[in-house]
């Protein structure tokens, strides 16, 4: 038994038996509901700089980088319990809530969804530590930002001239972009698939009189396979086609949240609920599982049936770094996303039809004009050898033109997928 | 009841000695055929009453007999028939006359406990798991639950009263619980010695400080449980308590039994004990050799009887010309048989008491051996 009695880090908790007391370990403690980042020289404004991975004063240059465990993988996983799944529905339970500045005391209202804060009057950073109904339901995790601005300029002005297809001053406008740093929540899921399928396999019989016909057999098989971190965005404003291309984090990189991190940096709590992602997440597991199961198929099969059995299943909850972008191109607004963590890159870009017009125009009008030529040589009294070097030629012209219809139909299909920003680079 | 209450009787007491197997009575003097229900021995030393501190603590509660006259009167002939061939003392009234009702002691601890503890407290919850079915195209999803254990770790103070905590006051109190079984301690009353004037009482072996080493388990048993509910915990384990005891109070806890016995064929006695509360029976089953013999003899004899009436027919027939070999061969079957059958009681009575015998002391060793805390293990 110990020596101090009860140990400091224990508190006393409800006891049922009269004569018993009780002593559980202290929670986690609650941090302040909203941290101030104030510059420990002058008092200034503190934010987190992307730049230079630490809290920076503009003020005074005064620099200090966070330091939290970095846990990776190993990164604790929650099991899902009914209580944590029907709370995570319940999500932050209030539609908006009430700040007052530290600094200023001003009153200014925070959608619920936001972890982060500038004061509009006096500019000072607030991390908002919103109190979850489960503690499990608040960010503890977090990948903090590893490209910088620049690189995001860098990586976008090479991106947007990526292609023949844009616009040639569209490249120009990476480096003017404003990108705003933003953690956005996510949900990673483990767990461990058991599935059993059954399906009827085709096999070529030979029959008795010669003739080949098809056997339908039984057959039956196991798959095991484990999912491991599988990654869900956990946050219903940015479009979830566009993470999908930027994705995955490298969660090897997971470090413990740090409020510091957050500073000046906008931050969303879930508002995908746990039970949603995690149906997803499952679709997407099931979907594997099944491709796996019919991999082991290698004949023609009929009546493919699966029994699927997840088991250890776990979660976790975390912010990761984004950065968004938006630029002007015409009267017309597009979106860009990049991976705070690994500079992926993905977004919408305007197409300029008049290059892609030119360019399918250049590649048709000398096909119908040779066309056009043999077309009147063969109606012409021509003799016999010229006529059939037409008639040849006539032919040639059919063949490349609908060689060149499927190329444009791509072209076109290309482009579409550049303005939609459907990863096609 | 006043300060002693070995003498304070409104019959006379005396205090016995056995001298055979050194057990100790509080013996209604106007009881003259007493037995030792222990051994059976008849010959007992008076003990002068000294200041013995273990027999003057008094008991505080008892346990009744449930038994009727004639619930015992049927379990003893359940037994005798069980015998097979009995020995002639073995009989349903020898039996019931002889029967004795008796109480052995049993302590009970009250103690005031103090102690820091921590240990590991288990809460269910629910954790919910899928399962998926892929059947003509479509996905069905299934969700299950699945009850799980949350440790935590707990510590805390315990200041608790424990009164009546059983103890042994005899070194076979283990072996008597394990061949009679338990005793409902819930039905126990408060001591009267008017309920038990007439009744032969076992006195205490162990001392207080003997039998504490068999408390304390079960103290750390009850606080374990106390522990749980206070942490309002579905499970616990790896209680660690440093207890400090104060307070002991000691008192007995009677509990009945009847003894009776029969004499076997060599005249010794041969105890049957029933547990005062359930009617349970443990003895010792012997059969009657001498009775398998007389069997044995009397089929000899007809056999031989038989066998003589079968050498005369042959004799008449080897001398005349009366044809009697059909029937000299009818009863050479039955000769041989009869002499096989004289040969089954012996050899099943000797068999049949060996195995008892052996059956007998395994029990009862095991019993002896047995330590306390795999009785409870046992039982509870």
């Amino acid at each position: 038994m110990m020596n101090t009695f009860p140990p400091s880090d224990y508190m006393q908790t409800e006891s049922a038996v009269s004569g018993i007391v009780v002593y559980k370990p202290k929670p986690p403690e609650d941090h302040d509901a909203v941290l101030d980042f104030q510059c420990p020289n002058c008092t200034a404004t503190t934010a987190y700089s992307t730049d230079d991975g630490g809290l920076t004063c503009a003020s005074c240059g005064y620099h200090e980088v966070p330091e939290a465990e970095r846990v990776g993988t190993d990164a604790e996983q929650f099991e899902f319990t009914v209580e944590a799944l029907a709370q995570a529905v319940h999500g932050w339970g209030e539609e908006r809530k009430e700040l007052v500045c530290n600094n200023c005391a001003s009153h200014t209202t925070l959608p619920v969804s936001s972890l982060t804060h500038s004061c509009p009057f006096c500019g000072s950073n607030q991390v908002v530590q919103m109190k979850a109904v489960q503690d499990v339901l608040r960010p503890r995790f977090i990948i903090p930002f590893a490209t910088t601005t620049d690189q995001c300029r860098h990586i976008t002005s090479e991106w947007l001239g990526d292609s023949w297809m844009l616009p040639n001053e569209l490249s120009k406008l990476g480096r003017s972009t404003e990108y705003m740093p933003i953690y956005v929540p996510f949900w990673t899921f483990d767990a461990r698939a058991k599935a059993d399928w059954t399906a009827e396999v085709a096999y070529r019989r030979k029959a008795l009189n010669g003739k080949y016909y098809t056997a339908w057999k039984r057959t039956k098989g196991k798959v095991r396979l484990f999912f491991d971190d599988v990654q869900e965005i956990g946050c219903q404003q940015v479009d979830s086609d566009l993470v999908k291309q930027i994705q995955p984090y490298d969660l090897d990189a997971l470090v413990n949240y740090k409020p510091d991190f957050l500073a000046g940096i906008q931050a969303q709590a879930y508002d995908v609920p746990l039970d949603t992602a995690w149906d997803r997440a499952r679709h997407r597991m099931r979907l594997r599982t099944k491709k796996e199961c019919k991999r082991k198929i290698t004949r023609r099969h009929r009546n493919f049936r699966m029994d699927l059995d997840f088991q250890e299943e776990s979660w976790r909850y975390g912010l990761l770094p984004l950065y968004i972008a938006v630029y002007y191109y015409g009267k017309k607004r597009y979106q860009v996303l990049i991976n705070g963590q690994t500079g992926e890159i993905a977004g919408q870009r305007p197409v300029d039809m008049r290059k892609v017009a030119n360019w399918i125009g250049t590649l048709v009008i000398p096909a119908l004009l040779l066309g056009l030529l043999a077309l009147i040589t063969v109606a012409l009294d021509v003799p016999q050898g010229v006529e059939g070097v037409a008639r040849a030629l006539f032919s040639a012209v059919v063949i490349y033109l609908v060689f060149t219809a499927v190329y444009t139909f791509t072209l076109l299909q290309k482009a579409n997928k550049l303005r939609s920003g459907q990863g096609v680079k | 009841m006043s300060d002693n209450w070995l003498t304070d009787w409104d019959n006379p007491h005396d205090i016995l000695d056995c001298d055979n197997c050194d057990a100790t009575y509080l013996h209604p003097k106007h009881q003259t055929d007493m037995v030792c229900p222990l051994c059976g021995e008849t010959s007992f030393t008076e003990v002068a009453l000294n200041e013995d501190a273990v027999l003057n603590i008094q008991p505080e509660y008892l346990v009744s007999f449930r038994q009727s006259k004639e619930a015992l009167q049927t379990q003893l002939a359940t037994f005798r028939r069980s015998l097979r061939l009995p020995p002639k003392d073995c009989t349903v009234e020898n039996l019931t006359a002889r029967a004795m009702p008796f109480y052995w002691p049993m302590w009970l601890v009250d103690n005031d406990v103090t102690a820091r503890w921590q240990a590991e407290v288990g809460f269910d919850y629910d954790a919910v798991t899928y399962q998926e079915q892929y059947v003509e195209g479509e996905w069905r999803s299934r969700q299950n639950r699945e009850r799980r254990v949350r440790w935590e770790q707990r510590l805390g103070v315990l200041t608790r009263h424990y009164a009546d905590h059983p103890a042994p006051a005899l070194d076979e109190h283990w072996a008597i619980l394990r061949l009679m079984g338990k005793y409902d301690l819930g039905s126990k009353r408060p001591f009267n010695p008017q309920h038990v004037s007439d009744q032969l009482i076992r006195l205490p072996v162990r001392t207080t400080a003997d039998a504490w080493p068999d408390v304390e388990p079960r103290l750390l048993k009850s606080a374990t449980i106390e522990c749980q509910a206070a942490a309002s915990a579905q499970h616990i384990r790896h209680f660690k308590w440093s207890p400090q005891f104060a307070n002991a109070n000691w008192t007995q806890l009677l509990l009945p039994m009847t003894v009776t016995y029969y004499l076997d064929d060599t005249g010794k006695k041969r105890m049957v004990y029933l547990q005062g509360q359930t009617g349970k029976l443990v003895g010792q089953r012997r059969a009657s050799m001498q009775r398998a013999f007389q069997f044995s003899r009397r089929a000899i004899v007809a056999a031989g009887l038989l066998g003589l009436i079968t050498a005369v027919l042959w004799l008449v027939q080897s001398f005349t010309t009366v044809e009697l070999s059909n029937v000299v061969d009818l009863l050479l079957t039955p000769i041989f048989l009869i002499m096989l059958v004289a040969f089954i009681p012996p050899i099943g009575v000797a068999y049949l008491n060996n195995s008892h015998f052996a059956l007998e002391n395994h029990e009862i060793k095991s019993s002896l051996h047995q330590s306390a805390k795999a009785y409870w293990e046992e039982n509870d």
